[in-house]
């Protein structure tokens, strides 16, 4: 409501137009390719919407969304599909909208999947004197079951003001993922199901007003010989990393630097091991 | 099938235009429905009377199909269309680029006979569905407010869909 009255009054205030852009898309059977485009002009408001289902294997979908709100909902069945997402909110001064992905791959293997949600490039200024921001709030919500599946996720272009949120979960053997996320506030949460299973998490952000960043994470796996790396970079920064690894041969490693507050929280079971790094930057100048 | 008024847009060898087909010259006088094709052999499809279009389109399919099956159908004969592999390696039918600019309000695109209700309502609301295989569909929306639906059946298919607003 708040948003809506928010959005109304800009519409208002300064002439711009809201628009509705929407594809509804389902294409079924094998070696399949779309590509789809929604753009808006710097003076509209756009909600883009992307509603797509691949059913088959060796389809691929590529998608580039600019606008105030993006949003896609990706499902994509078989085997060996491949998706690569674009999501940029628009340049509004010092407002933003947000990015919102639902991505779902199953029922087969080696299927890729890559979102990248951030602002799009501006001029060089955010008005009033104020230097270029990504504002960009962005949301990623992803499943894929089967074995070496892989989920590429970037969020964030620049580490001071996006407000990021990440969940994954990943069944089968042999999947990889990695996340990098870039804002204020990083939220991620992975569950990785099976065996020889990879994450790779970063986490950096920068508070130009020094009221605190926050990374968080949460990662469960469960299965063997699986592996976890997260990083988390910031300068006033609230960081926890919470890891469950369950089974044999599992291996974490935390690298945290901040100079305020570092949590680590880790359960590990069996024949795991984990190797923890914290730097507190304020004790190494 | 019914793809035949499309096809017969690519193909501008034809002597007669498309609208000479569908009995819309009429109209187009009228400067109620507009037909043109630019160098990349995209059709444009303005006008109020677009979905007039649509269910002339579907008429001739229609007149045609039963053409066909009669054994003397007269618009496309073997002559005339563009070089591709003959009937009986592969149907022509399958492997056909359509690239379909679409300016106005409930127009449907029918490739291969198949047929979707159109919803009109504030909105534009365009639907193109697709059966076989190896086919290309090309959208291109610059509307404020746009939505498509397409729908492809079979392997190896295309889309490319853009949805941009007018500069």
């Amino acid at each position: 409501m708040k948003k809506l009255s928010f959005i109304l009054a800009m519409v208002l205030g300064t002439g711009m137009v809201m628009a509705q852009k929407t594809t509804d898309l389902y294409q079924g059977g094998s070696g399949n390719y779309a590509n789809i485009t929604q753009t808006a002009s710097i003076s509209n408001l756009d909600i883009n919407t992307i509603n797509a289902v691949q059913a088959g294997s060796s389809n691929s979908l590529y998608t580039a969304q600019k606008g105030w709100d993006n949003n896609i909902d990706l499902k994509q069945t078989g085997s060996s599909n491949e998706a690569a997402m674009t999501q940029e909110t628009g340049d509004l001064f010092l407002f933003t909208g947000k990015n919102t992905a639902n991505v779902v791959q199953g029922g087969g293997s080696s299927n890729y999947a890559k979102l990248t949600q951030s602002e799009e490039a501006g001029n060089g200024s955010d008005g009033f004197l104020l230097p270029e921001y990504d504002r960009s709030k962005n949301y990623a919500k992803a499943t894929q079951s089967g074995d070496a599946n892989t989920y590429v996720l970037n969020q964030g272009s620049q580490v001071k003001i996006p407000n990021n949120e990440s969940y994954l979960v990943q069944s089968g053997n042999g999947n990889y993922a990695t996340i990098d996320q870039k804002g204020i506030k990083n939220f991620s949460d992975i569950k990785q199901y099976a065996n020889n299973n990879n994450s790779i998490l970063n986490q950096t952000g920068s508070d130009f007003l020094h009221t605190g960043t926050y990374d968080t994470s949460y990662s469960n796996q469960e299965g063997n010989n699986n592996g976890l790396t997260i990083t988390q970079t910031g300068e006033v920064d609230n960081q926890l990393a919470e890891s469950i690894q369950n089974g044999t041969g599992n291996e974490t490693r935390i690298n945290q630097v901040a100079n305020t507050v570092q949590n680590v929280k880790s359960w590990q079971y069996n024949h795991d091991s984990i190797i923890i790094k914290q730097v507190d930057t304020i004790t190494q100048l | 099938m019914c793809f035949f008024i499309t096809k017969f847009e690519l193909d501008n060898k034809h002597a007669f235009s498309i609208s000479d087909l569908v009995g819309s010259s009429w109209f187009e006088l009228m400067g109620l429905l507009h037909l043109k094709f630019d160098a990349m052999k995209t059709i444009h499809i303005t006008g109020i009377l677009s979905i007039l279009l649509t269910a002339s389109s579907i008429i001739n399919c229609a007149a045609y199909e039963m053409q066909k099956r009669k054994g003397h159908a007269k618009y496309i004969t073997a002559a005339n269309q563009p070089a591709r592999a003959s009937p009986a390696r592969a149907s022509p039918e399958d492997t056909i680029n359509i690239s379909v600019l679409i300016n106005g309000k409930a127009n449907t695109v029918i490739v291969n006979g198949k047929i979707l209700p159109t919803n009109p309502d504030t909105t534009n609301q365009n639907k193109i569905t697709v059966d076989g295989e190896g086919n290309t569909i090309t959208v291109i929306q610059t509307d404020q407010n746009s939505e498509v639906k397409i729908t492809q059946k079979g392997n190896n298919n295309k889309i490319s869909i853009s949805q941009k607003n007018q500069q």
